[in-house]
C-alpha cells in the first residue's frame, strides 16, 4: 500500500503548528524511518497516518484512496505504541486476538491466526501470562503480533524501540525488519535515533519542526544531505561559519570553493564529517593544530584538536593509529570532503 | 521509652474509638435485642418500617443508578481535562463541602410549588418537591462526588494510549468503553458505588427539608428512626438503627475487599 501526503497541515488547538504543510510519498512495501529531534512532527505524521489525529489541512492517501477523513477503525493499519499499549488486563491471546474479534474473524480462524503469529513471534508458551509479567521485549513482540493479527496494508511503530535495553534493542531492530520483509507490509517507524533510521529503514524522511528537510536512502541523506540541519543532524559532523572571499572559503589551512552564485563578503556554513579529515603529523611551526585529546571508539578512534584558531574539530582515525594522535601531538589537517550550505 | 508511648498512644486511640463508635453501636444492637428476636422482627416488619426501607432501598437504586451513568462521563471529562474541567470538577467536588440541609434547602428553592421550575414541573404533572423525585435528586446531589472521585485516579493512570490501540483494531467508542475500559476500572467504580451506597442509606438531612417527611409517603428509613425516636418509640427506632448500621457495616467489610483488589488492579498498570 502506497501512502501519500499532500499539503498536510496540523494546528493545535493552542496555534501551535506541529506539521507545516508535508508533502511525501511512501512506495509499497517499503520500510521508512520518520528521523528527527523532539517537536520535528514525526509522531503527529504517524498519528494523522493511523487516523488519530487529523489534519488542519492537506490530504492523506493510502493505496490511492483518500483516507483523510476516515476514522482509524476503518483505516486498516497497525499500530506498535511506544509503551506498548496492552490491554492490562487481557492476557497475550486476549490481546493478539483483539482485533480479529472486532472484524468477528471466525473463531476457528482467529485461533489459526494468534496461534501462528504467537510462533512466529516465539510467543507460544506465554498465551495465558498477563502482560505485567513478560518482559519490554515480549511485551513489544506482543505490540507487534496484535498489530499484525487483523493483517493490516500498513504498519507503524512510534519509537518502538525506545524503551528497551540496547541489546535486546539491536535483536529487535533485526526481527521487526524481518516481520516487515516477510509479511510484506509498508511500514513507517518514527525514530530520534539516527543509527536506528539509516540500518533499519529503506528511505528516510528527515523532519525538522514540522517541516520535511529531505527524504531519502540512508546513504543520500547521510552522503548527500540536502540542508545544513541533514548535514548536522545525521551523523557527527564539524558545522563552522565562514565569509567567502573570492568565490572561495578558508578550511584548515585549505582555500575552499563556494558555489559562483553566493557573492563574496556572505556567510556560509561549511560541514566537515569526521570522517572526512585526514591527519599528518607536523611540526609546531606548519601545523594547522594540536591534538587535544582522543577516545577509543572501537574500530575507530576520536580525536578533538584545536585550531591555531582555537575551532575543537572531532576527527575519525583508525584505531590502529590511534597512538600517533596523543594529547599535545602537532597535525597538519588535510579535509578531504565537505558540505556548503547558506547560512 | 517511645515503646510505652507507643502503648499509651493506641491504648487512648482504641478507648476513644470504643467511647465514640463502638459502645454507640453495641448500645443500639442491645437496644434492638433487648425484648428479644419477636419484638425485633415486629418492628422491622410493621407497615411504616416496610415502607421506610424499601423506600431508602428505592432512592438507593435510583441514585447508584444515576450516578453511574453520570458520574463515568463526568470522571473521563476531568480525567482527560477535557475542556471546563475544572468547573466540573468544583461542582462535583461542592456537595461535600455544602451542608445536606442546605443542599435540600436549595433544591426546595428550585423545585418547590412557588419556583418558577417547580410550578412548570407541577404544571405538567411532575411533582419533585415532597415527594419521590425531589429525594431522589437530594440523595444524588450529595453523593455524586464518590464515583466521580474514585475513577478520575484510575482513568489517569491508564491513560488514552489502550483505547487508542482499541480504535486502531477496529473498535469502535462503545466497544472500547466495553472491553477496554469498564474492565479495568471495576474496582473503582464498584468502590465509588459502595461509598454512595453507604452515604444513600445514611442520608438525612438533605432528604428531611426536600421530603417533608410524611409518613408512608416520603419516609426513609432514616426519617424513620428520627420520627420513631421523637415519638419516644424506642424498640422500633433502635430496630430500623440496627438495621441500617449492620448494612454498614457489611458495606464497610465489601470497602476493604474492593480496596484490597482495586489496588492490585492499579499496581498491574
Amino acid at each position: 500500500m502506497t501512502i501519500e501526503f499532500v499539503g498536510v497541515e496540523n494546528i493545535y488547538p493552542g496555534g501551535a503548528r506541529s506539521v507545516r504543510g508535508v508533502s511525501f510519498q511512501i512506495r509499497e512495501g517499503e520500510m521508512v524511518g520518520l528521523l528527527g529531534p523532539s517537536g520535528s512532527g514525526k509522531t503527529t505524521i504517524l498519528r494523522i497516518i493511523a487516523g488519530l489525529e487529523r489534519p488542519t489541512k492537506g490530504d492523506v492517501w493510502i493505496g490511492g484512496k483518500r483516507v483523510t477523513d476516515l476514522p482509524p477503525q476503518k483505516r486498516n493499519v497497525g499500530l506498535v505504541f511506544q509503551n506498548y499499549a496492552l490491554f492490562q488486563h487481557m492476557t497475550v491471546y486476549d490481546n493478539v486476538s483483539f482485533g480479529l474479534r472486532e472484524k468477528r474473524v471466525p473463531k476457528d480462524e482467529m485461533d489459526a491466526r494468534v496461534r501462528e503469529l504467537l510462533r512466529f513471534m516465539r510467543l507460544e508458551s506465554y498465551a495465558n501470562r498477563f502482560p505485567h509479567e513478560l518482559s519490554g521485549g515480549q511485551q513489544q513482540r506482543v505490540a507487534l503480533a496484535r498489530a499484525l493479527a487483523p493483517r493490516p496494508q500498513v504498519l507503524l511503530f512510534d519509537e518502538p524501540f525506545a524503551a528497551i535495553d540496547t541489546q535486546i534493542r539491536r535483536e529487535l531492530r533485526t526481527f521487526v525488519r524481518q516481520v516487515h520483509d516477510e509479511m510484506g507490509v509498508t511500514s513507517v517507524f518514527v525514530t530520534h535515533d539516527q543509527e536506528e533510521a539509516l540500518e533499519v529503514a529503506d528511505r528516510v524522511l528527515v523532519l525538522h519542526e514540522g517541516n520535511v528537510e529531505q527524504f531519502g536512502t540512508p546513504e543520500e541523506v547521510y552522503e548527500k544531505p540536502g540542508t545544513l540541519f541533514v548535514a548536522s543532524f545525521i551523523g557527527e559532523s564539524n558545522v563552522w561559519t565562514r565569509a567567502v572571499q573570492n568565490g572561495r572559503i578558508e578550511v584548515a589551512g585549505a582555500a575552499l570553493p563556494v558555489d559562483p552564485a553566493v557573492s563574496d563578503g556572505s556567510e556560509v556554513a561549511v560541514v566537515v564529517r569526521p570522517k572526512d579529515v585526514e591527519l599528518q603529523p607536523a611540526s609546531e611551526r606548519e601545523a594547522h593544530a594540536q591534538v587535544v585529546r582522543s577516545a577509543f571508539k572501537g574500530s575507530y578512534s576520536a580525536c578533538w584538536i584545536r585550531t591555531k584558531d582555537g575551532e575543537v574539530w572531532e576527527v575519525h582515525v583508525p584505531s590502529a593509529d590511534r597512538h600517533r594522535w596523543s594529547p599535545g601531538a602537532w597535525v597538519h589537517m588535510n579535509v578531504t570532503r565537505w558540505f556548503i550550505f547558506p547560512r | 521509652m517511645s515503646k510505652v508511648w507507643t502503648v499509651v498512644g493506641t491504648s487512648i486511640a482504641y478507648v476513644w474509638l470504643l467511647l465514640l463508635v463502638g459502645v454507640p453501636f453495641a448500645a443500639v444492637l442491645v437496644g434492638a435485642l433487648a425484648g428479644g428476636w419477636g419484638p425485633f422482627w415486629q418492628s422491622v416488619t410493621s407497615q411504616e418500617a416496610l415502607f421506610a426501607l424499601r423506600m431508602t432501598g428505592e432512592i438507593t437504586g435510583v441514585t447508584l443508578l444515576v450516578n453511574l451513568v453520570l458520574g463515568l462521563p463526568m470522571a473521563f471529562w476531568i480525567a482527560r481535562r477535557a475542556p471546563g474541567w475544572r468547573m466540573v470538577q468544583w461542582l462535583v467536588e461542592l456537595p461535600l463541602s455544602v451542608s445536606p440541609v442546605v443542599a435540600g434547602l436549595a433544591l426546595i428553592v428550585v423545585y418547590g410549588p412557588n419556583a418558577f421550575i417547580g410550578a412548570f414541573l407541577l404544571h405538567i404533572h411532575v411533582k419533585v418537591a415532597f415527594a419521590f423525585p425531589g429525594m431522589v435528586l437530594a440523595t444524588i446531589f450529595v453523593t455524586l462526588p464518590f464515583i466521580v472521585h474514585e475513577t478520575v485516579p484510575a482513568i489517569r493512570a491508564i491513560g488514552d494510549t489502550q483505547e487508542q490501540a482499541a480504535y486502531v483494531l477496529g473498535a469502535s467508542p462503545w466497544r472500547t468503553l466495553w472491553r477496554v475500559w469498564l474492565p479495568q476500572l471495576k474496582w473503582s467504580i464498584l468502590y465509588g458505588l459502595a461509598l454512595t451506597t453507604a452515604r444513600s442509606l445514611g442520608e438525612f438531612g438533605a432528604v428531611l427539608v426536600v421530603s417533608g417527611s410524611i409518613v408512608m409517603v416520603t419516609e426513609t428509613a432514616t426519617l424513620f428512626v428520627y420520627q420513631a425516636s421523637v415519638n419516644n418509640e424506642m424498640q422500633a427506632a433502635y430496630a430500623v438503627s440496627a438495621l441500617l448500621a449492620l448494612a454498614s457495616f457489611a458495606l464497610i467489610l465489601l470497602l476493604q475487599f474492593l480496596k484490597r483488589a482495586g489496588g492490585r488492579n492499579l499496581r498491574d498498570h
